[in-house]
């Protein structure tokens, strides 16, 4: 009884010790690898878009690793949300229970990226969102969101200003998709457009997934506006504009970048040319370093297009790559720094992040579908 | 023609059948008597191979009946009426009779059809009807048709006077009795003993699914396989008398 | 006046579209007493098969399939008619491989089944069809023009699917009342077990429903697909969602039901969509508000008669 205590005793003060060595040696002999992560729409209707985003934040971390820009590796790792809330609020769970994954760029659509905020905030986990477009993200002070892409609010009152200045168009009749992404692209135009003395003739909402838009399009027809202003996502918008068009009705087709895509061009043919959208989505040699990136981007071998949000994807990469610089591998830290950071330096040229944590200056501009191609709304 | 040896057929634990022998010959009419749950539509419905499990065996011309699916029994030249007649209502008297043809060729259906028709005339003038709206008597009728649309060897009926008036029993039993005329054998299964013996030649009395009793009919007087003669009333009894 | 003839011909297109992936689900339904969740899968399997052939046949941009010519006819030809196929006999490989072995089973696993069959189609076309995460523009053989008679515009397309529609429907009632399949698959819907002592194959008629019931949402698909010009891999799910609506309206079992509720949907949908402002988000609301009326006025629909213990 006696000796079985002592041996008991002497096998746990051994394997403590082992456990112990064990446990400090990996972290003395090898270099530490800190994970970045996408989380976007690799799945789903939005596939395209997500992917060409990854790709590009991809491809700003391994120019990091092979400058050698930080002290430690940086690793992506990527989830998909499926453009879907439920899913999108499983990843970012996952990555919350993750202690390497010190920042993230999540979620391309709006909805999603509402629905998992709560998430972010509870684990300190930065979001620097590089898609979704809805103010709110940024406007709820929650510290760990903050973003590179361009929110509605530098969008719509550009839109509405140009609408009326620059195209005259004084009736406008909307068509909205009834989420929260619909409600932000008319909830910010509306009162833009009219303080500047348009009028709002009519407002529809439709369900994603629905494929016959005639009977509103009909009753719009009787009414006449100047423009068909489309809050939503691209599938819709091309099916609304291809029916406008087969209903014989001219009016202008207008709307904001998010339909502004290489799908939309495809999926609308012949009936989208001449549909006219606010963008943030920077022609790229209009960029400081817009032609390298693309450059780069092909060199690296990538199967996907970068698609029109990449740039902000690369953006993202690169941002995050300099906070890890400045704070270190600490989640607390990098969420800290986001909004000091004054003076980083992106595929945008040089920039800082205002007290709500939108990356300034933005690229806010007109584009025009033009022989299949989104070119710059001549002045 | 039809011989039927050590059948038994159960329902999960429940025996319903137990070691049945039985036989019916080439233009004969057997009767089958019993009173409810004593096995007889179980035996009609396991020999369509639509009762349930079945040990021992059944021969239809020499050929086992258990190899054959249920659609393929009435190319054997077995046709049943099922208990409660069987039509389908929402079809017209011609397609009920158009379907009693269904493995036949086209020609040879608009000729038995014609036959069909000359012996069941009540039925040519409800011709485009739908079969649920005939009476009761007419629906029986019209599953007799029906079953003879297969130019069938053999046709089984399950209780093919139940719900009736006493005087459409008659008119569906004259009709029965005048297919058997015809040289169709019938396998019927009845609960009115008066007019199922008035048809038949021979009988086999059933009691909680199994033969008790059997015997010929011949001009009104029967006589049981053991060369006794026999009472109706002691036939009742056979399987009235036991059930309590 | 005009405006409410326009909606009419609008809801028409819609109907005629609805009444063919109805009437499958339906006479499923009647026959195996499963309703079929995969069935407007079933139709973007069609789909894509037919965009398959046209993006083969119209590689390297040689041909223009607008024109008037024979090889476009052919083209035409071969790839609706492979849609047609594929969807008959994908229809058939699904009853076989998940219906059939579970038809002893309770219908709500049938309905499950369905279910999972629907995810792996769509999902099957997103990863493995060449850019299927996308949506597609389909070809636009029908001519965009149209004809407006006192203000309420025609389109040739509206002609098209409502013709063929219509023309379908009457070889379909042809079908099942006058001939030997038609009259097969009835006897089962009013009694398997009498049917099949008449010697009727419940598997053989099942299969060539399926096949027929496949071909014809098959069709349901490709006309959907020439009237938007743009199909994505989950452009069933609204078709399974409408037939089955049309088909529980009108009784499930039912074909001359589905058409009915086919009808009474779109007309719903154009009028909600039509007249209320802001009534396109709601017009699914204001169907399933008359589905749910009607269902508690006549549970088994409007022209249904099967009885209650099949559900």
């Amino acid at each position: 009884m006696t000796d079985w205590t002592g041996r008991g005793l002497r096998i746990a003060v051994v394997s403590s010790a082992v456990i112990l060595v064990a446990g400090l040696l990996p972290a003395s002999a090898q270099q530490r690898v800190v994970k970045v992560a996408y989380v976007g729409p690799l799945t789903g209707p939005n596939t395209a878009m997500g992917i060409g985003t990854r790709n590009s934040m991809d491809l700003a971390i391994r120019e990091a690793n092979a400058a050698n820009a930080l002290p430690f590796k940086l690793e992506l790792i990527s989830e998909s949300d499926d453009s879907k809330p439920s899913t999108g609020v499983a990843a970012i769970q996952k990555l919350c229970n993750d202690p390497d994954v010190i920042a993230t760029s999540a979620h391309w659509n709006s909805p999603v990226a509402l629905a998992t905020i709560p998430y972010f905030k509870q684990c300190n986990l930065l979001n620097l969102v590089s898609g979704a477009s809805v103010d709110a993200l940024t406007q709820q002070g929650v510290p760990e969101m903050a973003r590179v892409s361009t929110p509605f609010g530098y969008l719509l009152p550009h839109l509405a200003e140009s609408l009326i200045d620059r195209l005259k168009f004084k009736t406008i009749a909307i068509v909205k998709s009834r989420d929260a992404f619909g409600d932000a692209g008319t909830e910010g135009f509306v009162p833009e457009y009219e303080k500047r003395g348009g009028k709002i003739i009519a407002v529809e909402g439709y369900n994603v997934g629905d494929r016959d838009y005639t009977a509103i399009l009909t009753k719009i027809r009787q009414l006449k506006p100047d423009a068909v202003y489309l809050a939503g996502l691209t599938t819709e918008a091309a099916l609304v504009v291809r029916q406008m068009r087969q209903l014989g009705m001219k009016t202008a087709f207008v709307g904001h970048a998010g339909w502004q895509t290489s799908t939309f061009v495809e999926a609308a043919g012949p009936a989208g040319e001449g549909a006219i959208v606010v963008t943030s989505l920077p022609f790229l040699d209009r960029l400081p370093d817009g032609p390298g990136y693309a450059k780069r981007y092909a060199a690296a071998g990538y199967k996907e297009p970068h698609e029109a949000y990449g740039p902000f994807g690369y953006a993202a990469g690169q941002v995050i790559v300099d906070l890890l610089r400045r704070h270190g591998p600490d989640r607390k830290a990098v969420v800290a720094g986001i909004r000091q950071l004054q003076d980083t330096k992106t595929i945008f040229g040089p920039g800082r992040f205002d007290d709500r944590g939108v990356l300034q200056p933005k690229y806010v501009d007109m584009a025009v579908l033009k022989g299949g191609d989104w070119v710059p709304l001549p002045k | 023609m039809l011989t039927i040896e050590k059948f038994s057929a159960s329902y999960g634990p429940v025996h319903a059948l137990h070691g049945i022998d039985l036989r019916v010959e080439a233009g004969e009419a057997v009767c089958l008597l019993g009173s409810n749950g004593a096995g007889k539509s179980t035996l009609i419905r396991s020999l369509m191979g639509l009762g349930p499990l079945v040990s021992g065996a059944a021969h239809f011309e020499g050929r086992d009946l258990s190899v054959h699916a249920v659609e393929d029994r009435v190319r054997l030249g077995l046709a049943v009426v099922f208990e409660g007649r069987g039509i389908l209502p929402a079809m017209s008297v011609h397609e009920n009779l158009l379907m009693g043809g269904y493995c036949r060729s086209r020609a040879d259906i608009a000729q038995t059809l014609e036959q069909v028709v000359a012996l069941f005339p009540l039925l040519a003038s409800r011709r485009n009807q739908p079969a649920g709206t005939l009476s009761g008597g007419e629906q029986q009728m019209l599953a007799i048709a029906r079953a003879l649309m297969s130019r069938p060897k053999m046709i089984m009926l399950d209780e093919p006077s139940m719900g009736l008036a006493p005087i459409v029993v008659e008119q569906v039993f004259e009709a029965i009795a005048e297919v058997n005329r015809r040289g169709v054998a019938i396998l019927l299964v009845e609960q009115n003993m008066h007019m199922a013996l008035a048809v038949a030649q021979r009988f086999y009395v059933l009691d909680r699914g199994a033969v008790v009793l059997a015997g010929t009919v011949s001009d009104g007087v029967l006589t049981s396989n053991t060369g006794q003669v026999l009472h109706e009333d002691e036939i009742e009894s056979a399987y009235m008398g036991e059930k309590t | 006046m005009d405006l409410i003839l326009q909606h009419l011909v609008n809801a028409l297109a819609l109907s005629a579209v609805y009444a063919l992936v109805a009437i499958g689900i339906s006479l499923f339904f009647g026959v195996i007493g499963i309703v079929n969740l995969a069935h407007g899968d079933i139709a973007t399997l069609g789909v894509f098969a037919s965009l398959a052939v046209f993006q083969f046949l119209l590689a390297g941009g040689a041909m223009d399939i607008t024109a008037l010519s024979a090889p476009a006819a052919m083209a035409t030809l071969a790839a609706l008619a492979a849609g047609l196929v594929v969807a008959a006999l994908s229809g058939v490989v699904f009853y076989r491989v998940a219906f059939f072995p579970l038809r002893a089973a309770p219908p709500i696993i049938g309905l499950l089944c369905s279910v999972g069959v629907g995810f792996i189609i769509r999902e099957s076309i997103l990863n493995f069809y060449p850019n299927g995460r996308n949506p597609q523009p389909f070809p636009a053989i029908i001519p965009p023009d149209l004809i407006e008679i006192g203000g309420v515009i025609i389109q040739y397309k509206h002609i098209f699917v409502i013709g063929t529609a219509v023309i379908v429907m009457f070889a379909l009632a042809y079908c099942v009342e006058r001939t030997r399949f038609g009259r097969a698959m009835r006897s089962i819907l009013n009694n398997r077990e009498v049917a099949q002592s008449l010697g009727v194959s419940t598997f053989k008629v099942t299969v060539a429903l399926f096949a027929l019931g496949s071909a014809l949402a098959g069709l349901a698909g490709l006309m959907n697909a020439l009237y938007y010009n743009l199909v994505q891999s989950d452009m069933g799910t609204l078709l399974t969602v409408k037939g089955f609506t049309a088909a529980v309206i009108g009784g499930l079992g039912n074909i001359y039901g589905a058409l009915l509720g086919a009808v009474l949907v779109g007309l719903i949908e154009a009028v909600t969509a039509g007249f209320i402002p802001d009534g396109s988000a709601y017009k699914d609301v204001a169907v399933f508000g008359v589905l749910i009326a009607i269902l508690i006025a006549r549970p088994n629909g409007l022209l249904g008669r099967l009885s209650a213990e099949r559900v």
